[in-house]
């Protein structure tokens, strides 16, 4: 069984990075990270952003969520080069994968200047 | 190969659904004469029957409240197993239990639960965890144990006198907002009462659709209930080559055979 999810989340327009907060219609509160279950992947198949400035999303990984500081380790990087809105689309998705049930994933921001930007992540569960 | 099932996975009239419970070795074959709910097989059910406010273990060795009605905490797995509440049914706690008298029809079940990435098992009879590794040295379910449990899904047939519990665990670190839609067919069913019909069904020479149930050990709320509504526990399984031995049982049983 999988289950597709669209993750949003957004700056908040007055810090130049941070982590986003995950949301989506199945979450009852937003988190700062998905925690994948063991044995399963997150493919991620589609992304979208939009701002109102120049905006690098960084999608993030840790293989221990549970650890008192996680090691994230970069996996995508998207970038608004000013204000607009960007789509990609994957015919192969990015397969992140969870080996003991610890693994999570996250997204962080980096702007020049701070302003509000969004973010889409259509991901697969399987 | 000759199609049984219909395109929800329900079995097509006139053809015979097989019932097996590996805990007694054997099987209930049952023809169906009539699907009473045909066309209007789903049943869109709505959130889990979560309450909130209840407190539900979790897999980090803590509990997790509740927040609102069918919302899955974090981390959090129903330790003891739920039933559907549906009003006007015949146990408005259970919608899927139903009593002996009852014993002409059967309610084949399909759970599809969202977010599909749920643990999910089934209880028979509610209470008893099902799956076990190296007999009883590891017993299994969706709560901290290893393995044993399926995702999103479940299929079984509920019959008569028994209750089931139903149980579904979030590995994730969100609290989710939860939905169950049923496939169901309530079926109008006899026992196979031809004993050589039997064993090609149950040496699979006819064909017919199996399920097997989660009930791995013998239950004795399981035999009673069987005993109850259909007089007998089941069929044995035999071999091919033991034909002569299982057609004289089986003729034996066919007697004591209530529906």
């Amino acid at each position: 069984m999988s289950e597709l999810i669209t993750l949003r989340g957004e700056t908040d327009g007055s810090a130049t990075s941070g982590t986003v907060s995950l949301d989506s219609d199945l979450f009852y509160s937003t988190v700062s990270y998905l925690r994948i279950p063991k044995g399963m992947a997150a493919k991620i198949w589609f992304k979208k952003i939009a701002g109102e400035a120049e905006t690098l999303f960084t999608l993030q990984y840790t293989y221990d969520c549970t650890a008192a500081t996680p090691t994230w380790k970069n996996i995508q990087q998207e970038k608004l080069a000013s204000k607009g809105e960007l789509t990609l689309e994957k015919r192969r998705p990015e397969i992140l994968r969870a080996f003991t049930g610890k693994e999570a994933i996250r997204v962080t921001w980096t702007q020049p200047t701070a302003a509000k930007a969004y973010v889409e992540l259509g991901i697969e569960l399987k | 190969m000759v199609e049984v099932t219909d395109s929800l996975g329900l079995v097509l009239e006139g053809e015979v659904l097989t019932v097996y419970i590996p805990g007694l070795t054997a099987a209930l074959p049952f023809l169906v004469k009539a699907r009473a709910n045909k066309g209007v097989e789903t049943i869109p059910y709505g959130a889990l029957p979560l309450v909130s406010g209840e407190t539900l273990p979790t897999y980090d060795g803590g509990s997790a409240t509740v927040p609102a009605a069918g919302v899955i905490p974090a981390r959090a797995y129903t330790d003891s197993a739920k039933t559907f509440p549906l009003t006007g049914a015949y146990d408005a706690t259970d919608m899927w239990y139903y009593p002996a008298d009852y014993n002409e029809r059967l309610f084949h079940v399909i759970q599809e639960v969202t977010p599909a990435f749920l643990k999910c098992d089934i209880q028979i009879p509610k209470g008893v965890k099902p799956y076990r590794f190296q007999r009883d040295k590891v017993i299994l379910g969706i709560g901290t144990e290893p393995f044993g449990f399926s995702r999103g899904r479940t299929e079984v047939v509920h019959l008569p006198e028994i209750r089931y519990g139903y149980r579904w665990g979030n590995e994730t670190n969100v609290p989710l907002y939860t939905s169950v839609k049923f496939t169901y067919a309530e079926y109008i069913v006899e026992t196979v009462k031809d004993a050589e019909t039997i064993f090609n069904i149950l040496t699979r020479r006819l064909p017919s659709y199996w399920i097997t149930l989660p009930v791995f050990t013998r239950e004795e709320t399981v035999v009673n209930a069987l005993i109850k509504a259909y007089g007998i526990t089941g069929f044995p399984i035999y071999p091919p080559y033991k034909k002569t031995q299982a057609i004289a049982e089986y003729n034996n049983l066919i007697r004591q055979v209530k529906v």
